[in-house]
């Protein structure tokens, strides 16, 4: 018998061959990974994604030789409690933005149901600006997650899944219902999938192009064919989402990571990254950097590492840098004399007042005029706004229109602070977290860019009186 | 929200009301729950054991002059404009709860208005989307007409393509909306709330007896708005209810009226028109004396006129509009016996030739609340769209003979803990009404709609007058079938007889307060007064009496229906033996004792199966035609002397137009 | 009972007063439950007018001819010794004066 170190090696050795697992759950203890102090230099072995760039087929037969859906009866008749520990044993956090543990969050999913069947709804609507991660996976390696719905869905006692594409992915979309189409021609899908037993029907749904469906009551709602707006919370989700049924809202990323996970071991997913902030991450990084991509990188990556080594580094060179946003719009901005050293994780973005988000990393330099930048932001928080409750509806048009008189520094010194605790009364009070969002960039450059902002007034000023 | 308000904390909120459902998208009840990072909606949080929640924190604070102040960005400066000033939400909770300065620059974003029909006036750019028109429209009238369209900003509350809002519930956004978006068209721009003197009154513009309030100023009733009372109407009153009011200053009579020898008439003084009565009385004999109360008589004048007609040797008395033999033997044959509230408690219901969204469409209203919780609602009728969903069971005698014969509807009673039945007046003015209430009497009998502890046997009468006739035996007595033809009719306000009843050449008195169809057949007028003129007592179809109050003088020279009467008797020698409103009132306890029970509800008596015996050995074995069942009701604004005197119902006749072919006529 | 079809004929109305649950009036809704119907059987186009309320002590009200009422308490009664009253105001009705309202046939 091969010992369990040497086992890992070989593994290790041979790319696209999956170790073999015991049969009885929970039964090893995991030896603790030695902890890390450096982070980044991802190998090519430990991609997860490996055809992100389309390189290869995406559809069935390159998806099987790429290692999708080996096994994945055994996965399934592991059983549903198997797969949310070793969920949580990897300590995979939400990727779609919030970060809340996935184990954790599927695990209050009923475990008997009281006559209502469970659903797995997957938010492709990714709508976040910045962020194009889903969009890769959808078109290039649709089966990671087509196969990851049927194992979240095992794991959630889940009878069918949606997944709700944004109606702009076109591309994507028709990807993805080939891949579904091709899982159900093999048995992978639908009654009995793969052999199991189980029964798990997948079905795609798109949006007509809003934003707020990304937040997963209103997706429920738009899935339900009633306008996209959200719910209140409580009751949440997993007690009465759609239809009425405990429903489970997961990113794409989440869902497409996980039978990866299942197969290579939750220890294999938590030896990379901080504690807390374990696994693997699809960056997009775009903006004024030279090579604008998406990359799979290990969690807690320092962002100058990130930037240089897989986008080329900034444009004109890392002292050009002016601010970076780490996260997608939703999250505040980040100078750069903090990004010089900050690490990319959930816990060591949110110590700087800011947050991972979609890790959709946007790189400014110093030729941006970084007012205008958030004050289109903040036009697009207020395009998106859905208008249910009173302080996003009303709060964000007014954040907007203070912001384009900061543009162009019409504006008086005090109403700086005004703008501020305008942002503190948008947050926290809304229904969803669209409120939020739209406050966090305005408070990110009032932190940050306040000279600035008073720069720019007073010479408005000085021109007035000119 | 409801624990803070039994503890006597007020918390404002303008999206939350009790009756409908919950939206939490105000934000203004917002409240600090200690162990949550936010404040949470107090209106959506359930509560739970061993919360501490404070409501006046500087973090409360400083969220509900946040909200308020997003509010009043975009409102427009309306207010010395605007109709709701006064009673409007939006001003008091910014006083209390808002800060004391503004400090928006921008500009303020304005919407289009909305046509939603003669009713509701709308002026959209005030309106806060607090989407209780919405849900009201959706859940409580159960017409799908509103709703928000747009996104953000510039979402509107509307409906959309250019509809009517079709519901006869439709007033009650206007009590709804916290601002001024939907005020009173009829309303507009005719008082301030501050000048209005409130009466509590009662409805009679239908059997309900909704509990009003109505606003006058001087001598002129401005609106009328519904009053709480939750066994009647809850908070709602039907459009007919609060907007007829404008009738009651057109084709009044305001002076006695006597016809010359050239067929017109000529003004007369009290004397002279009495003495003209007791003229025409000459030579008649009692028994070709008779007596019709209209639809909106009150119980004292009822009393009066039937104990002069007594007195004078008539027993001729009849209801008008056709259910003149009606039975008033045993008051549970003739009453909503579940109580109108009590309605919510059958687990199945069964109508028979009733259209209940005409005939009141407040209690349709609460049938809608319970379908909405899943009891099944079964018609025999015309098919009407009656908001809600309901299993046609056909629309003649025939359809009733096919469910007594086991059908799929009896046995969905049978297996009901609390069935009801409910008898329209479709059934009650047919000329085979006999044979047809015997057939309902067999289905009561074989569902076993009557139980321990629930009667569940329901008439839904159409006319405020009737319940209170039937209950002081305003009824022709055992012979007035074999009394000679009249010829002598006086007219208690009715002006919906039928031909029949009034011999060509009999003398007519119309007693009433509209010149109508029945004045204008008359031969001497007396001017009596309306409802919001006069304290008089109604009984609803529920068998609770209540009592009008007045809340304006009478016009010119009325008086009183009950005074009018004692006056005539006395100048007919028959002299009546009360001459103060309490005694009056004194006799009416003499002759049915509830009368004095006012704003309570008798439970009715049943006499287990007794009464159907004698009906049946009354009636005789007459078979059933096979008419359809048609609505009293045919059109639902134009039903009594006052709502056809109404401009505002005209119009909303006009603007319904096209719709009255649909599916709402029945 | 000869007197009970002498009803309709003697007397213009019939009112029966009773409480719905007092002991008072055990009598007056016995003897309603129990005669109603024979009642009516013999004077089909008769009004027995059954007024319940809840306090009230229970009576039997005649009308006669002109408006003349006769107002019999029978609280506390029980069923025979009602229908004796009854009877009482049937007979009673022979000899009130008549109007026009007695004439014709029933």
């Amino acid at each position: 018998m091969l010992s369990r170190g040497s086992k890992r090696a070989v593994a290790q050795l041979q790319t696209g061959v999956l170790r073999a697992f015991s049969a009885a759950p929970g039964t090893v203890t995991t030896p603790v990974p030695h902890e890390k102090t450096s982070f980044g230099g991802l190998k090519d072995e430990d991609r997860i994604f490996t055809n992100l760039y389309g390189k290869h087929d995406p559809f069935i037969k390159g998806a099987m030789a790429r290692g999708d859906w080996y096994r994945t009866k055994d996965l399934v008749l592991k059983g549903t409690d198997w797969i949310i520990s070793e969920m949580k044993k990897s300590g995979l956090r939400g990727r779609g933005g919030a970060g809340f543990p996935s184990g954790l969050k599927w695990s209050f999913m009923p475990k008997v149901s009281d006559g209502r069947p469970s659903y797995l709804v997957v938010n492709a609507d990714e709508s976040e600006p910045g962020t194009c991660k889903d969009r890769e996976i959808m078109r290039h390696d649709p089966h990671k997650l087509v196969e990851g719905c049927l194992i979240a869905g095992v794991g959630m006692r889940a009878r069918a899944g949606y997944i709700y594409i944004r109606g702009e992915y076109v591309n994507e979309r028709l990807a993805l219902e080939r891949a579904i189409k091709e899982a159900y021609a093999k048995g992978f899908l639908g009654r009995n999938a793969c052999g199991s037993g189980y029964d798990f029907d997948l079905a795609v749904h798109y949006g007509a192009g809003a934003y707020i469906c990304g937040e997963e009551t209103a997706l429920i709602e738009s899935l339900e064919g009633k306008q996209g707006k959200p719910r209140l919370k409580p009751p949440f989700p997993a007690n009465v989402g759609l239809y009425g049924c405990p429903t489970t809202v997961t990113n794409v990323e989440t869902v497409a990571v996980a039978p990866t996970i299942l197969r290579r071991g939750p220890e294999w997913f938590a030896s990379f990254g901080r504690k807390n902030n374990h696994g693997t991450k699809l960056y997009c990084i775009s903006g004024h950097v030279n090579k604008p991509c998406t990359v799979e990188e290990e969690l807690s990556i320092p962002l100058k590492e990130l930037i240089e080594r897989h986008a080329g580094g900034v444009r004109g060179g890392w002292d050009n840098l002016l601010a970076i946003i780490p996260g997608g719009s939703s999250v505040p901005l980040l100078p750069k004399r903090i990004c010089d050293n900050v690490l990319m994780d959930f816990d060591a973005l949110k110590e700087v007042q800011s947050g991972l988000g979609t890790a959709a990393v946007i790189v400014m330099d110093k030729s941006t005029d970084v007012i205008d930048a958030i004050a289109r932001l903040s036009y697009f928080y207020k395009h998106e706004s859905c208008g249910q409750c009173t302080p996003c509806r009303e709060g964000t048009g007014w954040l907007y229109d203070i912001m384009t008189r900061m543009k162009k520094g019409d504006a008086r010194l005090e109403e700086i602070d005004m703008l501020w605790e305008l942002t503190k009364q948008i947050e926290g009070h809304t229904i969803c977290a669209l409120g939020d969002a739209a406050a966090w960039p305005v408070q990110g450059l009032i932190r940050h860019f306040r000279p600035e902002m008073e720069d720019r007034i007073g010479r408005a000023a000085e021109r007035i009186a000119a | 929200m409801a624990a803070c308000d039994a503890a006597g904390i007020d918390i404002p909120r303008f999206c939350y009301h009790q009756r409908l459902s919950i939206a939490g998208n105000c934000r203004m009840c917002l409240v600090e729950v200690e162990k949550s990072p936010k404040p949470v909606a107090s209106c959506a949080m359930p509560a739970g054991p061993g919360m501490k929640i404070k409501t006046d924190t500087p973090l409360v604070k400083k969220a509900r002059e946040g909200v308020m102040e997003f509010l009043l960005i975009n409102h427009p400066l309306d207010c010395p404009i605007c109709d709701q000033g006064g009673e409007c939400d939006l001003q008091d909770q910014a006083m209390h709860f808002g800060s004391d300065r503004g400090r928006f620059t921008e500009m303020k974003r304005a919407v289009d208005d909305k046509n939603l029909g003669p009713l509701v006036k709308t002026v959209m750019t005030r309106c806060i989307h607090c989407t209780r028109c919405v849900r009201f429209a959706t859940e409580i009238a159960g017409v799908q007409d509103m709703g928000i369209t747009g996104r953000g900003r510039d979402s509107e509350v509307g409906t959309y393509v250019d509809k009517l809002l079709t519901s006869e519930l439709s007033g009650n956004v206007i009590d709804l909306c916290p601002v001024g978006a939907l005020t009173s068209k009829p309303f507009a721009f005719t008082a301030r709330n501050w000048e209005l003197k409130n009466t509590e009154s009662v409805d009679v513009s239908d059997a309900l007896g909704a509990n009003i309030r109505i606003d006058s100023r001087g001598a002129e009733v401005m609106r009328i708005v519904p009053r709480l009372n939750e066994d009647v109407n809850e908070e709602w009153i039907s459009d007919k209810a609060r907007f007829q009011y404008d009738g009651l200053k057109r084709q009044r009579l305001s002076v006695p009226l006597v016809k010359g020898k050239d067929g017109g008439f000529r003004n007369a003084h009290w004397s002279e028109a009495l003495l003209a009565i007791q003229q025409a009385l000459k030579g008649v004999k009692g028994n070709e004396i008779k007596a019709i109360a209209g639809k909106l008589s009150d119980a004292e004048a009822m009393i009066a006129l039937k104990d002069l007609m007594n007195r004078l040797g008539s027993g001729n008395l009849q209801h008008e509009a056709g259910f003149s033999d009606l039975d008033a033997d045993v008051r549970s044959n003739y009453l909503m016996n579940t109580g109108i509230s009590g309605i919510e408690k059958a687990d199945a219901v069964l109508l028979i030739g009733s259209n209940p969204r005409l005939e009141s469409p407040v209690f349709n209203a609460r049938i809608r609340k319970m379908w909405l919780e899943g009891v099944p609602v079964y018609l025999i009728g015309s098919q009407v769209d009656l908001t809600y969903a309901y299993t046609y069971l056909g629309n003649s005698p025939e359809a009733l003979t096919k469910v007594l014969k086991n059908s799929d509807a009896l046995k969905r009673l049978k297996e009901a803990k609390r069935p009801a039945v409910i008898v329209g007046p479709g059934v009650l003015k047919r000329s085979d009404r006999d044979a047809v209430l015997q057939q309902v009497h067999g289905l009561v009998e074989k569902a076993e709609v009557v139980k321990e502890g629930w009667n569940g046997y329901n008439v839904l009468h159409d006319a405020a007058s009737r319940v209170a006739a039937l209950d002081i035996g305003f009824l022709p007595s055992a012979r007035a079938s074999a009394a000679p033809p009249a010829k002598f009719v006086y007219l208690l306000g009715s002006d919906d007889w039928q031909e029949s009843d009034i011999p060509e050449g009999a003398f007519v008195v119309y007693q009433g307060h509209h010149g109508d169809r029945g004045a204008s057949r008359a031969d001497v007028i007396l001017p009596a007064a309306a409802y919001t003129e006069k304290s008089a007592t109604f009984v609803n179809t529920e068998g609770r009496a209540q009592r009008t109050k007045e809340a304006v003088p009478k016009p010119g020279d009325s008086r009183e229906d009950w005074q009018i009467l004692v006056a005539l008797a006395e100048v007919l020698k028959q002299p009546l033996p009360y001459k103060t409103l309490n005694a009056v009132r004194e006799r009416l306890a003499e002759v049915a004792p509830h009368l004095q029970h006012v704003d309570e509800r008798e439970a009715p008596i049943w006499l287990n199966g007794e009464y159907f015996k004698a009906f049946a050995s009354k009636a005789g074995k007459a078979a059933a035609s096979n008419k359809e069942f048609r609505s009293s009701i045919d059109n639902f604004y134009m039903t009594d002397v006052i709502s056809r005197s109404s401009q505002v119902m005209a119009k909303c006749v006009q603007a319904k137009g096209s719709m009255r072919q649909g599916s709402y006529a029945s | 009972m000869a007197w009970r079809s002498a009803l309709s004929k003697n007397l213009q109305e019939l009112r029966v007063h009773l409480c719905q649950s007092s002991k008072g009036s055990q009598g007056a809704r016995d003897f309603v439950l129990g005669s109603y119907q024979e009642l009516k059987k013999a004077n089909p186009k008769f009004p027995i007018l059954v007024r319940e309320c809840s306090g009230v002590k229970a009576r039997l009200i005649a009308r006669y001819d002109y408006g003349v009422e006769q107002n019999v308490p029978v609280e506390g009664l029980d069923k025979a010794a009602i229908t004796k009253e009854l009877e009482k105001l049937v007979k009673k009705g022979e000899s009130m004066p008549r109007s026009t309202e007695s004439e014709g046939s029933l």
